[in-house]
């Protein structure tokens, strides 16, 4: 679990009894707070940014970085606590008011006109005119001053749809200065760019720096906070652990933060009394899934994933770590067969499946739960019988020629949802009527029941609580060991994937950092990897 | 061949109005099934007026004024209710052709035909009667005001689009309304305005059926332009000048099948009636797949 005590020594180190700073906080967000529904975001955070400074935010996916930013830049609005520009309290309704007060934000998910020229997507929204004609002319002049100073090379004509990625996102960037943006925000601007455009890109926030600009940060690799940020902020479950000096740390020390594990390191499912304890290794020698050489292309949204070979053993249930977009997705769609491979070849039971589509894998026994449960594993519109049956609809005894055979189907969910514990035992319920945990019991059950071969799994406990998550975890491990089911599960959790697996291997920028049995794994190690160490003294991986 | 010419502009009026109305609102990405309905209402509403007031120039206005509310009904159910676009645009074509046919009844006292009002000036009214111009007397007399209105129409939309600020703003709304919210633009205002404003420009082209070209109103007397106004926004790529180019083809087309129809009357009217629906389905089925929408059509936020 998390150790409150290293927050509580930590906070108020954040600068609250130090003696005032020489000059206000370019930024400052006292006591903030966000909730969404039922989930704490964002819960009574504090921070605050020195002016001409690189303030780095860095945290585990959810942790709430996203959620801070977005309330900075206006597009959300905070349930309580402040923020404050060089100590004036501000109160943004929406991104104009941001952008007037001098914020710029570059989005994770770059936003941009596709169909626009470049001059057009930079201009937008504050645009030179004269009788509410845009002044092209003086538009593109200063657009091309920008570009010269910043060493960008677009042509200001061309519509973005035709840029590659890394040059969109200098599209956010140029439209940031063109306001004249003082504080730049930056929301994880490397998650899809690749080594060399990272390198271009922090060279030129730290000309930004230079040039007296206030830049947050926010990143998950540790490797870049540690080379461009003055001060790291770590945010773990909606909450503001620490604001440290980058100097005064070093990633190993983030990294734990990051993902909470305690001093003396594992907190692996050892002591926790579920799963890990009553199962035996699993060692037989007969390989199920054979994964050499994979590589695929980045396919926008997709990240590239490299020359990944995984072998999974009968029985084994094997871990694939990392933070989001790191090509977990795209790995899992390759073997389900949603996507066909660049390179590289996967064999299931010594079958070449490389090529097969979906359908055919699944009548080998190969089945996938996707990660988004109501876009695609799911008919969220329809009765709980009718995603039980989804793919079986031509068996027998569930159809007879072209009828299908209600008793038998109902039958066969009702016995499906008293396994796994649906919450109304309703057969002829909207899937969309259940809670997300229920909905998720429907989605594994499913495949469950079809005792696969092979089981891709995507966010097992998606939605679970901690009881259900646990008597899952026993499920899948009986099922592997009974049945001799492969199981590859992807998890963004590493609690999950050290109480579940046998082996986990991480992914880092579509590359597999580094693999660990059971035993050798600890929350540390799998940190470092996630951020892209290698090397346990924090030294820089150069993938 | 000059009549011709002359015959295929007056037909392309109504279109032009409606598919640069119609343009408008799909460049912010607003779909607008709804072109049908509001330049029924346009028509209607100009005979209304101008039987109400003796003055066609008030039918004018009420026309525009009506196509604009027509606009600001599918605006707010689209934008405000969130309701699919395409159920509200049919919503408001069947509410149009309900409406106008009740209230002809209910006002008039008629089935169908409405009585006949006056109509808007033809150009000929307005050139002197001696001296060089003179000569265009005859068919070019012939011509509605709204003809020469609808040309300058067609050049300041194209010109707000690509050159104005709003234009520019209307646009981003169109390609990704989340990117032009992030710009600092508001969004449902700009959207609503475009589709009110394309609403308007539809009736314009109503009333041009109505008051501009006959003098009354028939119940469901625009058959189908308001369609063939979306067909030719989608053939001309929702292009500014593609969909210009694309009414004038289809204006040809019924411009032909007019010309054509008065030269071979012994072959039945209805062959050439559906030329230009014909040419219509012909090219759109070919061109399909080439064409690009506003990026985020369709979309709210």
């Amino acid at each position: 679990m998390s150790d409150p005590r290293t927050s509580r020594e930590r906070l108020p180190d954040t600068g609250d009894r130090n003696p005032p700073p020489p000059t206000l906080p370019a930024l400052e967000v006292r006591n903030i707070s966000k909730k969404f529904g039922t989930v704490d975001a964002n819960r009574d955070i504090s921070l605050s940014v020195r002016p001409g400074e690189i303030h780095a935010v860095v945290g585990e996916n959810g942790a709430g970085k996203s959620t801070l930013m977005n309330m900075i830049f206006g597009r959300i609005s905070p349930d309580s606590g402040a923020i404050l520009l060089s100590g004036n309290p501000v109160c943004f309704r929406s991104p104009r008011d941001a952008i007037r007060a001098g914020i710029g934000m570059v989005h994770q998910n770059i936003l941009c006109f596709p169909q626009l020229s470049v001059l057009e997507n930079v201009i937008c929204g504050s645009e030179p005119s004269r009788a509410r004609l845009v002044r092209t002319t003086t538009a593109r002049e200063e657009l091309l001053r920008l570009q010269g100073l910043f060493g960008f090379h677009l042509d200001p004509d061309l519509p973005v749809l035709e840029l590659p990625f890394a040059q969109r996102q200098q599209i956010e960037i140029l439209r940031a200065l063109y306001r004249r943006a003082e504080i730049l925000i930056l929301d994880e601007p490397t998650s899809l760019l690749a080594p060399g455009e990272t390198d271009r890109l922090l060279s030129l926030l730290e000309s930004l720096r230079a040039g007296g600009n206030t830049i947050l940060f926010i990143s998950h690799r540790l490797s870049e906070v540690f080379r461009i940020a003055d001060r790291v902020t770590v945010l773990r479950k909606g909450r503001a652990l620490a604001t440290i000096e980058t100097a005064a740390t070093d990633p190993c020390e983030i990294a734990r933060l990051m993902v909470g594990a305690s001093r003396n390191g594992a907190r692996e499912g050892k002591g926790t009394g579920n799963a890990a304890d009553f199962r035996q290794p699993c060692n037989s020698g007969e390989a199920v899934l054979e994964i050499s050489g994979l590589s695929i292309r980045a396919r926008e949204p997709d990240p590239a994933i490299r020359n990944i070979t995984i072998s999974i053993g009968r029985g084994e249930i094997f871990g694939i770590g990392g933070i989001v977009g790191n090509g977990q997705r795209v790995l899992a769609g390759a073997i389900a067969g949603r996507i066909i491979p660049d390179e590289g070849i996967i064999r299931v039971r010594g079958e070449d499946v490389t090529a097969l589509r979906i359908g055919a894998r699944i009548k080998r026994g190969i089945h996938w739960l996707p990660e988004d449960l109501n876009g695609e594993a799911l008919l969220p519109d329809h009765a709980v019988w009718e995603n039980f049956l989804l793919g079986l609809q031509r068996e027998s005894p569930f159809s007879r020629g072209n009828l299908l055979m209600p008793e038998e189907i109902v039958r066969y969910c009702s016995e499906r949802i008293a396994e796994n514990g649906i919450e109304p035992p309703d057969p002829h319920l909207r899937v969309a009527r259940l809670s997300g945990g229920n909905r998720q019991k429907v989605a594994v059950g499913r495949i469950l029941a079809r005792k696969p071969v092979l089981a891709v799994i995507e966010q097992p406990s998606r939605g679970l609580d901690l009881h259900a998550s646990a008597r899952l975890r026993e499920r899948l491990v009986s099922l592997c060991r009974a049945q001799g089911t492969a199981m590859l599960v992807f998890s963004y959790d590493l609690e999950e994937l050290t109480a579940l697996c046998d082996r986990i291997a991480v992914l880092y920028r579509g590359e597999v950092m580094g693999t660990a049995a059971r035993g050798d794994f600890s929350c540390e190690l799998l940190g470092r990897w996630m951020a892209g160490m290698k090397e346990p003294r924090g030294k820089e991986v150069h993938p | 061949m000059f009549d011709l010419l002359v015959l295929m502009l007056a037909n392309s009026v109504p279109l032009l109005f409606a598919a640069f109305g119609g343009l408008l609102s799909e460049s912010s990405g607003v779909i607008n099934f709804a072109l049908e309905g509001m330049m029924l209402s346009g028509a209607f509403a100009a005979v209304l007026g101008t039987f109400v007031s003796g003055s066609p120039w008030v039918g004018l206005i009420s026309g525009v004024a009506a196509g604009g509310l027509a606009g600001a009904v599918h605006a707010t159910a689209c934008l405000k209710f969130r309701a699919n676009q395409i159920v509200s645009a049919i919503a408001v074509n069947l509410l149009a052709a309900g409406l106008t046919g009740w209230t002809l009844n209910q006002f008039f006292g008629v089935y169908g035909t409405s009585p006949e009002v006056s109509s808007l000036p033809r150009l000929g009214h307005y050139l002197p009667q001696t001296g060089l111009l003179s000569s265009l007397h005859g068919i070019a007399g012939e011509i509605s005001v709204l003809v020469p209105v609808a040309i300058c129409t067609v050049g300041a939309v194209i010109c707000f689009l690509k050159h104005s600020v709003p234009g520019l703003r209307l646009r981003a709304c169109g390609e990704n309304p989340e990117a032009a919210a992030s710009a600092g633009l508001s969004v449902e205002r700009i959207r609503f305005a475009a589709v009110c404003a394309g609403g308007a420009l539809a009736g314009l082209g109503g009333v041009y059926m109505s008051i501009g070209e006959l003098a009354q109103f028939v119940e469901n007397m625009t058959h189908g332009r308001g369609y063939l106004a979306i067909a030719a926004i989608i053939l001309g790529r929702w292009r500014p000048d593609g969909v210009l180019l694309s009414v004038l083809f289809f204006a040809f087309a019924e411009a032909l099948s007019e010309w054509l129809s008065v030269r071979w009357s012994s072959v039945p009217n209805e062959v050439f009636h559906a030329l230009p629906y014909a040419a219509c389905f012909l090219i759109l089925s070919w061109y399909a797949g080439k064409h690009r929408a506003p990026t985020a059509l369709g979309r709210i936020v």
